[in-house]
């Protein structure tokens, strides 16, 4: 079973993915800041991390970039969600090295499939 | 000539070498008569030659004298083109002009658009006290005519001789070559490529004692005319870098608002898409499993779904909020506001949020009940944000007090959070309109930044003032003073006395709108004396029917408006159907009170009209506050109608007054007219003891009535800024100096009392403002009156600090003494007001006592 780690500062988008990703077989750990992000996928490992920008402390631009500069967690999959729709807002996400950039409000269902993308895995669930 | 001498002289050994015949005796002798008128020719020749040879060098002295001179006043010029700096500028062109010109002394006299009059700005050879002297003594237009007239014109200058001994034209030049007399001045007009007079150059003391000749005349007017010039590129420069900095200052601040709006664009573009996210996603999801979902985990999304559209509901109120404070707010919603019940009840129902996120809310009123005329709904609104805020900012655990606090003066509130407070740098920027501390990617907090502009914009309405400041050992707290004023205080209603074009007649009646708002009564009467001083008829009314305006006629002595213009005396009525002198229905419904209240408008023990109200909105009888507030009003009445009888025909003027009423009501706000009247007495006094002649003491008298009407323009946030002034500011602050010429205008000062208003902010170390003038050359009425603001000022509370006692305020102005107070008239100045600390220690007194500061202006000497 694959392992998504979420971090959001709202409490519903938390418990929305949380739901999705559950609902398709995911293993969800979810987090509420940036730092915790980091230190959770340092211990878990996960496969996937699914992170809001605009959180409060580190933002997910930053860690993000701090994910993909550590060697150890250089190579897990980031799908950044954000409220801040702007170009720049896009490519200063990109350029972090996140793997997609979805802008909110977001379908849950389109959440899962770009992780199914990511992942390799059929859309029919794990 | 020496060539001539030479050969007379070569002639001599030739003669005496020949031998005598008769004839040749005869030859000889008249060769010796010829030898002897030769010589005789050459001897004066040779004499001639002498004179010649003095006059020859001294004509070459003299031109390698003016050689010297021109190649010195060339230097000068070149040296003028090297200073930019306008004062600078103008100390080296006087040096200058005294040096080339061989004079003692030399001053120059520049136009002052403000003071309509060449003031001396630059001195070369005075003392300090002669360049006081000079400073005070303004020339006016006429004067300056009456100099460059026809009559002194030496060459292109102007030689001013006091009395005119040189009646018979025939001796004007052998006059003019004589000694220099006393008193005499030499003029040299200043003027620029465009034939602007820019001022004159005053010489005086030449050296030699002898008038200088037209060829001095001429290097002196050269080097005037280079001068002219290099004044005119220095003012050019002057303006295009002071043009400069206001274009940087407007561009920065323009950048800055880009940066704000375009974050503003991206934060409530956040603000709107996170609760629309979870909406949107959840409905989805509902939408998804309609089956397979249980009926609780249905309900929570549903739950959810309502509160995030409550949320977005919230947000879009907001945004709406900003553009009504774009437009303005209407100022009819205000009626009288209990704070404390207001408070109450905004705490009741934030107490279940403080008890979700363990915070604790506390509520601290020292009175049951602060009643303030405001607008409610606003006021609640300005508390929720305040409070929303702090919520927004405390972490669980913390803790939310809000105070509310009647200071006497103020009504205060005070949101205080246990919080993460506010960057020191920022604690003004809070205020702006798209502004939230951590504003970029990261943010730790929801709102899109407009909570306390919204909060700034509702105080400001009020006309009261907002800040914030960090508390130890963390947190923030937002403090906000409210006027504690009544209804009787609005401010002038821009509607009801602008705009349309002046008509005679009109302007009294505009009058009249303005006093039934000030006291809040329905009617509102000015009647004055007819033609034959035996009636008084009515010159303006509000609230009246236009048949009793044209009927009435009141006989002097009869009824109560009769009265008070016999006695000169104000005459309040409880029962105004007992007064049967204006015709009227008694059973009129528009007669809301019955209680009438009539003040006369005296000048000089005369009484030039009477103004009447009566029918109070509040439906209440007409109580003393009215009255006192009545006769406040009635000496800038008389005035008025004065003036006005002179004006009828000029609508220029009515601009002039309405800005001046303007200013007068705004001014008002926090003066305790008592102490200011003391104040303004020290000021005289001190006049008085250095010896200021009778005239000036009168302009002084004038000018500290009228000093500060200019402040109605500046902002209040600006007035009651505690900190310094940012440039930008200062010159806004500054502009209130032009501004309070402008308004005077009608009163039609003369130069010199505009040259002591104008200069009243100048500082003795040059810092001041408008001009920067230091030292000796700002006027003594100036550096009085200097004095005296500060001192009222000091002396007076203010919403945001309570009044300095005498001590405290005095030990204040000597602090400033050397950099913005001259010392000689500080001394003066405190000694007088030394003399008058028991009174004013008595007054600062009464008025805490008794909330002197609800009205624009009253006087407890007159209660």
């Amino acid at each position: 079973m694959f392992k998504i780690l979420v971090a959001d500062d709202e409490h519903n988008i938390r418990h929305i993915l949380d739901f999705s990703l559950h609902a398709e077989g995911f293993a969800a750990i979810s987090v509420q800041s940036g730092e915790d992000a980091f230190t959770t996928a340092l211990n878990e490992m996960p496969d996937l991390i699914l992170m809001d920008v605009m959180m409060p402390g580190q933002g997910g631009v930053e860690t993000c970039r701090k994910l993909k500069q550590d060697e150890r967690t250089a190579h897990i999959p980031v799908v950044l969600l954000t409220a801040r729709a702007g170009r720049e807002d896009r490519e200063e996400g990109l350029a972090s090295g996140a793997d997609r950039y979805i802008t909110k409000p977001f379908s849950p269902q389109k959440v899962i499939e770009t992780i199914q993308d990511i992942l390799g895995v059929a859309t029919d669930g794990a | 000539m020496v060539y001539t001498a030479t050969l007379i002289s070569g002639a001599r050994p030739l003669l005496a070498s020949l031998s005598f015949t008769l004839p040749q005796a005869l030859l000889l002798m008249a060769a010796a008569g010829v030898g002897v008128w030769c010589w005789t020719v050459w001897r004066r020749r040779q004499l001639a030659g002498a004179t010649d040879l003095v006059h020859q060098k001294e004509v070459s002295r003299q031109l390698r004298h003016r050689n010297r001179v021109l190649e010195r006043i060339l230097a000068v010029s070149t040296r003028l083109n090297t200073t930019r700096n306008m004062g600078e500028l103008r100390l080296r062109i006087v040096e200058a002009a005294r040096d080339i010109g061989g004079f003692r002394h030399c001053v120059m006299y520049l136009w002052s658009a403000e003071t309509k009059a060449f003031e001396a700005r630059a001195f070369a050879g005075y003392d300090e006290l002669a360049k006081n002297r000079l400073a005070e003594d303004l020339v006016g237009m006429a004067r300056y005519r009456e100099i460059c007239s026809a009559r002194y014109r030496y060459s292109n200058c102007f030689l001013v001789t006091p009395e005119l001994e040189w009646n018979d034209p025939e001796d004007n030049d052998e006059h003019r070559a004589r000694v220099w007399q006393e008193g005499q001045i030499l003029a040299a007009p200043l003027i620029n490529s465009s034939g602007e007079e820019l001022g004159f150059l005053s010489l005086e003391g030449p050296g030699d004692g002898q008038v200088p000749d037209v060829v001095d005349i001429r290097q002196l007017e050269f080097l005037v005319s280079q001068a002219a010039t290099a004044m005119e590129s220095a003012e050019v420069y002057e303006r295009l870098a002071r043009n400069n900095a206001d274009l940087q200052v407007a561009s920065e601040k323009l950048n800055s608002l880009n940066d704000m709006k375009n974050n503003f664009v991206a934060n409530v573009s956040h603000e709107l898409r996170t609760p629309l996210t979870s909406i949107s996603a959840y409905s989805e999801l509902l939408q998804q499993n309609p089956g397979s979902m249980s009926d609780a985990v249905r309900d929570e999304f549903l739950n959810v779904i309502h509160t995030e559209s409550q949320k977005l509901t919230g947000v879009i109120n907001d945004i709406l909020e900003l553009s009504s404070m774009e437009n303005g707010r209407p100022q009819g919603n205000q009626s009288e506001v209990d704070l404390v019940q207001l408070a109450q009840r905004l705490a009741d129902s934030w107490k279940s949020r403080a008890q979700e996120r363990n915070i604790e809310l506390e509520l601290v009123a020292d009175l049951d009940s602060i009643q303030v005329y405001a607008d409610g709904i606003l006021l609640q609104q300005l508390l929720g944000h305040l409070l929303g805020n702090a919520f927004k900012f405390t972490e669980t655990g913390g803790r939310v007090t809000l105070t509310v606090q009647e200071t006497g003066t103020a009504v205060k509130l005070v949101v205080e959070d246990t919080g993460i407070g506010i960057p020191e740098d920022q604690l003004v920027d809070v205020f702006d309109r798209f502004y939230q501390v951590d504003g970029s990617a990261t943010r730790k907090h929801n709102g899109q930044g407009v909570g306390l502009a919204i909060c700034q914009d509702i105080v400001k309405h009020h006309d009261g003032r907002i800040w914030a400041e960090n508390v130890k050992p963390h947190g923030a707290r937002f403090t906000v003073l409210l006027p504690c004023r009544t209804q009787v205080l609005q401010p002038v209603d821009p509607t009801v006395v602008s705009g349309s074009p002046f008509q005679p007649g009109e302007f009294m009646q505009r009058i009249m709108h303005w006093i039934g708002g000030s006291v809040a009564v329905q009617t509102a009467t000015l009647m004055v004396p007819d033609a034959d001083q035996e009636h008084l008829v009515i010159r303006a009314a509000i609230g009246l029917p236009e048949t009793v305006v044209q009927s009435a006629r009141v006989r002097r002595g009869h009824g109560i408006v009769g009265r008070v213009w016999e006695s000169g005396e104000t005459l309040l009525v409880d029962d105004i159907t007992a007064d049967d002198c204006i015709g009227r229905d008694q059973n009129e419904p528009r007669y809301t009170t019955r209680s009438l209240l009539s003040v006369p408008l005296l000048r000089d023990g005369v009484c030039h009209g009477v103004l009447s109200v009566n029918n109070r909105l509040d439906g209440k009888p007409l109580d003393d506050d009215d009255r006192l507030l009545l006769e406040s009003m009635a000496p800038m009445l008389t005035e008025m109608l004065l003036r006005y009888r002179g004006w009828q025909e000029d609508s220029r003027h009515f601009a002039e007054i309405r800005e001046t009423l303007r200013a007068i009501t705004t001014v008002g706000h926090y003066r305790q007219e008592n102490i200011i009247e003391t104040c303004q007495e020290i000021c005289l006094a001190a006049g008085r003891s250095i010896l200021l002649p009778e005239e000036d003491l009168e302009r002084l008298a004038f000018a500290l009535q009228f000093y500060d009407v200019g402040l109605g323009f500046v902002p209040h946030r600006l007035l009651n800024k505690p900190g310094p002034l940012d440039p930008e500011e200062r010159h806004i602050v500054s502009g209130h100096v032009r501004k309070c010429l402008e308004v005077l205008e009608p009163l039609h000062p003369d130069s010199k009392v505009r040259q002591l208003i104008l200069h009243h902010h100048e500082n003795v170390d040059g810092s001041g403002y408008p001009v920067g003038l230091a030292g000796e050359a700002i006027p003594l009425g100036s550096r009085l009156l200097r004095l005296t603001d500060t001192l009222a000022a000091l002396l007076c509370p203010r919403p945001w600090r309570a009044a300095y006692t005498f001590d405290e305020a005095l030990n204040e102005i000597r602090e400033g003494v050397g950099s913005q107070f001259c010392p000689r008239m500080t001394q003066v100045f405190l000694e007088e007001a030394g003399l008058r600390r028991g009174r004013i220690e008595e007054q600062q007194r009464q008025g805490m006592d008794h909330r002197l500061f609800k009205r624009p202006v009253l006087d407890p000497l007159q209660m």
